[in-house]
């Protein structure tokens, strides 16, 4: 059963088309509006886009002309530093030296006063000199960087009375150790 | 049946025909034109503000750059400097100096005699020169552009933009044309300086501006400059246009440092040496000279001195040096060969002890003269005296041409020849200079082989000699010689693979006898003005005449080297014809190679030798 306060579909529908053509005359600017609002809304987005990319371009363009002037600066530096650099060197050159040299009133030593002293340092052993062998050679230097048994062979420490200070350090009798050993 | 639904007109589309209404239209045009107008204010404004950009005088410098920019579409283009060259321990030798290029438009100048005064007076040049590349020529084209000076220093580049706005101001009264922006064109361009002014000259070689690039290039002449030429090469960065939006600071490109040599040389020896050299060539009056001194171990070259020699921050000075000694070469030590006489009896010594010819023991009974080919070419000694029994340590100390060209006799042709190729006679040591030569010797007729006992039908060059003296005093290793100690390259410091052993010459015996026979010879009173108090040396004197030479020139010659049996220093003195003491080397280059010696051990820090050692090799 249909309810009575609730229009059936036909007649809903023959309402509707009395109420549309009741409001006819305000139809017709009512979708203009709509119309003229959704191109509004279009151009608005456009121009924002277009504004935007002008915008960020003009701010890439200002930054690259920004970042092209730094660059030919930093060469015109550099090529600065280069010329002073050469401006040092000519500054502190073997003439300028020699002038100094004069003008402190120091003199060349004489190779009789010149007092070398032999200085041992770790991090830097002395280099091995290629020695001319034969005829003549200079005395041997006794090597400062090692105590006298790290400089000899086993069978040459032992040959030196290696047996006799390892049966004292071991507490052994003499015989002992050698028929040890021997054996 | 009822249809699809999307074939069922649009419920409006449906509510129109039902209506009775208008049928749908396409949307109406306005809005299309209001928005082309829109679009089209904007582009109006842009057209608008470029021609603005293109008038403005505030904007005149963006013009400037665009102007310059247009000929090198690709990119900007930045010079970096040829590589620079150093001593041993970082000193400059090689460097560079920032200046400009200025090319001049000739039509743009309206009174040129105005501007040329100018010019003249600013870049100190010659008005008539000056005149003669600017004037207006009726019978010839104006170039667009003339280059007038590729050595604008960054003082004269201020002056010269002062007078050009100061001309630009005057308007129609100016003397060139106030509307022209490439009156003056300045192009930056690092020139090669020299803050050593003529030390190492020799050394380094020049550089001479090539016209064959688009681009302003240095390229080396003689030396290392010429030897290391690519290395060096100078470089223009081209810094490409990068879309502005894209580009990312690792893009850009920033200047590295450049390339670069570090030499074996020390300045201060260099320096020392050429300055005890300019003395000996004025004491002996001297035409010319050299004096090497290296390392016998390792072939390392400390200093390599000549006198007279260019200064190479002065470009008229290297031309004059070049128009004097037209054909003779740039660095004598290595393009100079020369007969060099007594001093190479040690090396004929070490041939003939090595092979086995003569023993330890030699003795020789000088008479005076020699007959060795069936006396068809007799030898007489220097002072055309008989010394009679004589050792090999007396025919050293009396440089007995005799007494080596019975040595040289002794030992078998083909024998000689093996060994002075060893010895690297003949062939250009391998030096990092350009250019070498290598010198030559004969064995070919029975007097050539008497002769090179007493350093005859030989030609060596100054480094050669030194070379192989340097193979007696180490121990009997041929040593490649050296200049470069290192390379830089992109800002890294990159070994060179020296010390380099040519070959083994001789038995370490053979050159340790050598080397006792050289010092004990030094103790004689022929040498003493080569002594140096308190160190063993060993060396040879050389006086070689040359009958055949057109100016009869004469060399005198001294090789030494210290201490012996530890050797850390060969020094080699070459004078060309000295006058004084009748040209004598013992007179002469021996006590030139004193002075080297007494301040070369100080410098180096090697101390004295133990006295009692000397003392005791004396009495020997």
């Amino acid at each position: 059963m249909w309810p009575a306060f609730f229009p059936r579909p036909a007649q809903a529908w023959s309402l509707a088309r009395r109420a549309a053509q009741a409001q006819a005359w305000r139809r017709f600017w009512t979708r203009q509006g709509v119309r003229w609002a959704r191109w509004a809304l279009g151009v608005a987005a456009l121009f924002l886009v277009v504004a935007a990319h002008l915008y960020l371009a003009n701010q890439a363009v200002v930054l690259w002309e920004d970042i092209r002037t730094m660059q030919y600066e930093s060469w015109q530096l550099w090529w600065d530093i280069v010329t002073w650099q050469t401006d040092l060197a000519r500054q502190r050159n073997a003439q300028a030296m020699q002038e100094a040299v004069s003008q402190l009133d120091l003199r060349w030593p004489e190779p009789a006063r010149v007092l070398y002293v032999p200085v041992a340092l770790p991090s830097h052993p002395p280099e091995a000199a290629v020695q001319v062998p034969g005829v003549w050679a200079p005395p041997p230097t006794p090597d400062p960087w090692l105590p006298p048994e790290y400089t000899i062979s086993g069978s040459q420490w032992l040959a030196q009375g290696g047996w006799e200070r390892l049966r004292q350090a071991l507490g052994l009798p003499e015989a002992d150790l050698r028929a040890g050993i021997s054996r | 049946m009822s249809m699809p639904s999307r074939f069922v007109a649009s419920e409006p589309a449906a509510r129109d025909a039902e209506a009775g209404g208008p049928p749908p239209t396409a949307s109406s045009p306005r809005p299309f034109y209001m928005l082309g107008g829109l679009l089209g204010g904007v582009a109006l404004l842009i057209v608008l503000r470029l021609i603005w950009f293109q008038i403005d005088p505030e904007l005149a410098e963006f013009r400037e750059f665009a102007r310059q920019d247009r000929g090198y579409m690709t990119g900007e283009m930045f010079p970096l400097p040829r590589g620079w060259i150093t001593d041993r321990h970082g000193r400059v030798l090689a460097g560079a100096r920032l200046a400009y290029q200025l090319d001049v438009a000739p039509d743009a100048l309206r009174r040129p005699g105005e501007v040329v005064a100018v010019l003249a007076g600013v870049l100190e040049m010659s008005p008539e020169a000056l005149w003669a590349r600017l004037a207006p020529d009726e019978q010839a084209q104006t170039p667009p552009a003339v280059m007038l000076s590729y050595t604008i220093t960054p003082r004269q580049r201020e002056l010269l933009l002062q007078w050009w706005a100061r001309w630009a101001a005057l308007g129609d009264q100016s003397p060139i044309d106030p509307n022209r922006n490439d009156v003056f064109r300045f192009t930056p361009v690092l020139v090669r300086d020299y803050p050593e002014g003529d030390v190492a000259g020799n050394v380094l070689g020049f550089v001479t501006l090539s016209d064959r690039e688009a681009r302003p290039m240095w390229v080396g002449n003689f030396g290392v400059e010429e030897y290391y030429d690519r290395l060096l090469q100078q470089q223009w960065v081209t810094i490409p246009f990068y879309e502005p939006y894209s580009v990312t600071a690792e893009q850009v490109p920033l200047p590295e440092p450049p390339s670069g040599l570090v030499l074996t040389v020390d300045r201060d020896v260099q320096a020392l040496v050429e300055s005890i050299l300019d003395e000996a060539l004025e004491e002996y009056e001297a035409r010319r000279g050299v004096i090497i001194v290296m390392r016998p171990k390792t072939g390392e070259i400390l200093a390599l001195a000549m006198s007279p020699r260019p200064r190479l921050d002065d470009y008229d000075s290297v031309l004059s040096f070049l128009r004097t000694f037209e054909g003779q070469g740039w660095n004598w030590a290595v393009e100079h060969t020369y007969e060099p006489g007594s001093v190479m009896k040690p090396i004929m010594l070490s041939i003939a002890l090595d092979s086995g010819a003569i023993d330890p023991d030699f003795t020789y009974m000088d008479t005076g003269v020699e007959y060795p080919c069936g006396g068809t070419a007799p030898v007489y000694n220097w002072d055309y005296g008989a010394h009679m029994k004589q050792d090999i340590v007396g025919c050293l100390a009396n440089s007995l041409n005799t007494c080596f060209a019975n040595i040289a006799m002794h030992v078998p042709r083909e024998t000689v020849r093996t060994y002075m190729e060893a010895f690297g006679f003949g062939q250009p040591t391998g030096v990092d200079l350009a250019p070498e030569r290598s010198g030559m010797f004969s064995v070919a007729a029975c007097s050539d082989h008497s002769r090179l006992g007493f350093g005859y039908a030989v030609s060596v060059t100054p480094l050669q000699l030194a070379a192989a003296e340097a193979a007696i005093a180490n121990g009997g290793f041929l040593m490649r010689p050296y200049l470069v100690k290192a390379q830089l390259v992109n800002g890294r410091l990159v070994p060179t693979p020296f010390p380099q052993v040519v070959r083994r010459v001789m038995r370490a015996e053979t050159a340790a006898q050598v080397n006792d026979f050289l010092a004990r010879s030094m103790t004689h009173d022929t040498y003493k003005n080569a002594e140096v108090e308190g160190y063993l040396l060993a060396g040879k004197t050389g006086t070689a005449f040359n009958p055949r030479d057109p100016d009869d020139l004469l060399d005198a010659t001294m090789v030494g080297w210290g201490p012996v049996g530890d050797p850390q220093f060969l020094v080699l003195v070459w004078l060309e014809d000295p006058r004084a003491n009748d040209g004598w080397a013992s007179l002469t280059a021996a006590p030139t190679f004193r002075r080297v010696v007494e301040r070369l051990v100080v410098i180096l820090g090697v101390p004295p030798q133990d006295g009692a050692v000397q003392a005791a090799y004396r009495g020997r």
